[in-house]
């Protein structure tokens, strides 16, 4: 955490809003990439930045400046987006399947390889999803994945084993069929 | 034998899938939209002030400790009344002369506060 960073999260837990502001300004992109890499769409990943804000803010006070601030808020983010993900699942249970639409802004939308490509991301479990996305675009390390979605780094690393080889064979198909 | 790519044609492959997966991911990137958020959450946050739940965790426990405080506090001082009121019972009652005096006291006391009232009532 940088000299700047740990002034402004101590003059947050004095109850500074402005402190506040600006630590979320810093963190608000990463943190919803995060929240986007485990959620199913554009909007959960908004809600569940803007509920690990909240959360964060009362939290503070459990905050030891010490830490990694971007890493706590983090494990905060993947927290509410878990949360955000169980409770879509048991309301669509009974519903359409699970989709990785993400309707705005996708100048590719038509893209028929990135079309089948979101299908075949919505059919992996959502800790595999979470991992190959937090890996490979976002280029979170094995041991960070693992801390944020709670599970052993060594989990992080077979997940991210099956998720590449799963999504691998379904674009060799696509290949072949295009 | 596997259908899985081997070599040149993985790493072709992953990159490929790289790209793809981070075309579907790719931020929003107009900058009034972070803005837009990071106001949409301050005001959450300045809304939800009000509520109990929103007040942090410090104050709550510091409003917790003085309410536990005061609870003592004022536990102790009723426990005393009561242990005085009782010992001046058991005092009635095995010495008469003394809950006379004690009778009298009450009376002057109350005489003074009646007094006391009636000049701040200015009559």
């Amino acid at each position: 955490m940088t000299t700047d960073e740990r002034a402004l999260v101590l003059a947050a837990q004095r109850g500074e809003r402005e402190a506040f502001s600006m630590l979320v300004r810093t963190h608000e992109r990463r943190a919803y990439a995060v929240a986007r890499a485990i959620v199913v769409n554009h909007e959960d990943a908004e809600d569940a930045v803007q509920e690990a804000f909240l959360h964060a803010y009362r939290a503070l006070d459990r905050f030891l400046p010490d830490q990694a601030f971007g890493a706590w808020l983090h494990r905060i983010v993947a927290n509410a987006a878990l949360d955000i993900t169980r409770r879509r699942k048991v309301r669509e249970a009974d519903e359409l399947p699970e989709s990785v639409a993400s309707p705005f802004r996708d100048p590719a939308e038509g893209s028929e390889l990135r079309q089948r490509l979101r299908d075949a991301l919505a059919t992996l479990p959502t800790r595999q999803r979470s991992v190959i996305v937090l890996h490979d675009v976002e280029g979170f390390k094995h041991a960070e994945i693992g801390e944020m979605l709670g599970i052993p780094e060594g989990t992080a690393r077979s997940d991210l084993h099956y998720a590449r080889s799963h999504l691998r064979g379904v674009l060799g198909k696509i290949r072949s069929e295009l | 034998m596997t259908n899985e790519p081997q070599g040149p044609e993985l790493v072709r492959d992953d990159n490929e899938l790289t790209r793809e997966l981070r075309a579907i991911y790719a931020p929003p990137f107009d900058a009034a939209y972070w803005m837009l958020l990071e106001q949409r959450i301050m005001v959450r946050l300045e809304s939800g002030t009000g509520e109990w739940w929103s007040v942090p965790e410090k104050w709550l426990r510091a409003g917790l400790i003085a309410a536990g405080i005061a609870v003592i506090i004022a536990g102790s001082l009723l426990l005393r009344t009561q242990t005085q009121a009782s010992r001046m019972a058991y005092d009635t009652l095995a010495n008469p002369a003394a809950a006379d005096a004690f009778e009298v006291a009450r009376r002057d006391r109350l005489t003074e506060e009646q007094e006391t009232l009636r000049r701040l009532l200015g009559r």
